[in-house]
């Protein structure tokens, strides 16, 4: 069965009352669930019919809707016990709450509706601000880096793992023009929190203080080194020490 | 898309919360409909209010089948109806009561006792062929299926379809320039 066929030659008609096979059935169904086309059209068949169906209705008696009532009223609960001894009035004053009811609590479902949809809404646009803040920093980190670790200015420091610790790794971008230095911070792990890393620069093997990190996920500026033919990172106390604390040497490479 | 909610939805919700005025709001509102098709297929008055009652006690207790992804609520009411109607018709009890079908108070005009509808649907069947009248009549309202339809008129099988289907849209247009 083609989307033509479904259409033009009467199966959505034959659908609608059930004329079809359980086969035929499922095919037309898979066209709906997929096929806005179909399902306009199969919309359509069931409007004409809806409207015909009205044109050419037939008053039923009055009383066969009491009897429905009753046997659903029957049906329904057991709670109408009492319902033989309500007065007229009071059989009055129950229809008019119920209907109030009806009307309070149509109200209220939809202003729940409301207040859910606006309470959603409201989670997903913060949720949308905060991905955009995260995402234009991430941008702007990774713009910096490439910048960087493109520039024929920047030279790139490998820093590895010492006995300390064999597998972890740092990279220094260093401009010796400019004297700038770029670290970043690889796979160094956290410390507690009266410890920080420091970064030295060692010229013939006198340690200058090139300051102290946490760990980031960016590329940290350190301080400015206009010469150095080592860069080595240790663990010393919060704020950093004047000398460097050799037996805590984290990772170290030598500047070409 | 963002479908903004039905007063049927609310009605079917209500339903399947065992709301009974929901029950009576469709009552009030589709009964008649209904029985047109049902009385149309059982040509007898009296059976078929017997059957419109059943009707609504069956969507009473069935309204939780009811899945709006296959099609609008007045056709799943349709369709109950239209099964109804054709079960008592197939029962021992109606064939022991010698119902026949009155098929020409029917089949050949679109009939109704509502007097405000009445004379824009004179004029719209009067642009309807009197075949489409009889097709979609056998059809819809008085529980032909194709198959038979194609007996009953020596029509072939795929003409049928094809006819009801083109009655159908010309319909719909002669319905939409009323509308409009």
């Amino acid at each position: 069965m083609t989307k033509e066929e479904i259409i033009n030659d009467g199966w959505l008609e034959a659908y609608l009352t059930g004329d079809v096979s359980e086969t035929e059935a499922a095919a037309i169904e898979k066209f709906l669930a997929e096929d806005q086309e179909v399902r306009t059209a199969y919309e359509d068949v069931q409007e004409t019919l809806t409207d015909l169906a009205f044109l050419q209705q037939i008053a039923p008696k009055s009383d066969v809707k009491q009897r429905i009532e009753a046997s659903v009223g029957n049906q329904n609960s057991s709670s109408k016990q009492s319902s033989a001894l309500l007065t007229y009035a009071t059989a009055a004053s129950v229809v008019l709450a119920m209907s109030l009811a009806f009307t309070a609590y149509f109200f209220w479902d939809k202003w729940q509706d409301a207040e859910a949809k606006y309470s959603t809404l409201l989670t997903e646009s913060q949720v949308l601000a905060s991905n955009l803040q995260r995402t234009s920093k991430d941008l702007e980190v990774a713009a910096q880096k490439a910048d960087i670790a493109t520039s024929p200015n920047y030279q790139k420091v490998v820093l590895a793992g010492t006995d300390n610790a064999p597998n972890k790794q740092a990279i220094i971008f260093w401009n010796p023009k400019q004297e700038k230095v770029y670290l970043s911070t690889g796979n160094l792990g956290s410390l507690s929190t009266d410890q920080q890393y420091q970064l030295w620069a060692l010229i013939e093997g006198k340690p200058i203080d090139a300051g102290v990190f946490n760990p980031s996920s960016g590329l940290l500026v350190m301080k400015n080194i206009k010469q150095a033919d080592t860069f080595a990172v240790t663990i010393e106390k919060e704020g950093g020490s004047e000398q460097p604390n050799l037996s805590t040497l984290q990772v170290i490479g030598n500047a070409s | 898309m963002y479908n903004k909610p039905d007063f049927l939805d609310i009605i079917v919700r209500r339903l399947k919360e065992r709301d009974e005025t929901a029950l009576q709001y469709l009552y009030e509102h589709y009964a008649a409909a209904l029985n047109g098709i049902i009385s149309r297929t059982l040509g007898d008055e009296q059976l078929a209010e017997e059957a419109l009652h059943d009707v609504f006690i069956k969507i009473w207790e069935q309204i939780e089948k009811f899945d709006p992804s296959k099609g609008k609520l007045f056709t799943w009411m349709y369709r109950i109806a239209r099964n109804y109607a054709l079960d008592v018709r197939r029962s021992k009890n109606f064939k022991l009561s010698e119902k026949s079908i009155e098929l020409d108070s029917y089949v050949n005009t679109f009939a109704t006792n509502n007097k405000e509808r009445e004379s824009g649907l004179k004029e719209m069947v009067g642009l309807l062929s009197e075949e489409c009248v009889k097709l979609i009549n056998m059809n819809f309202f008085m529980g032909f299926s194709h198959g038979d339809i194609s007996k009953e008129l020596a029509m072939p099988l795929g003409s049928v379809k094809t006819k009801i289907r083109n009655c159908m849209s010309k319909l719909r247009t002669l319905m939409g320039q009323k509308n409009d």
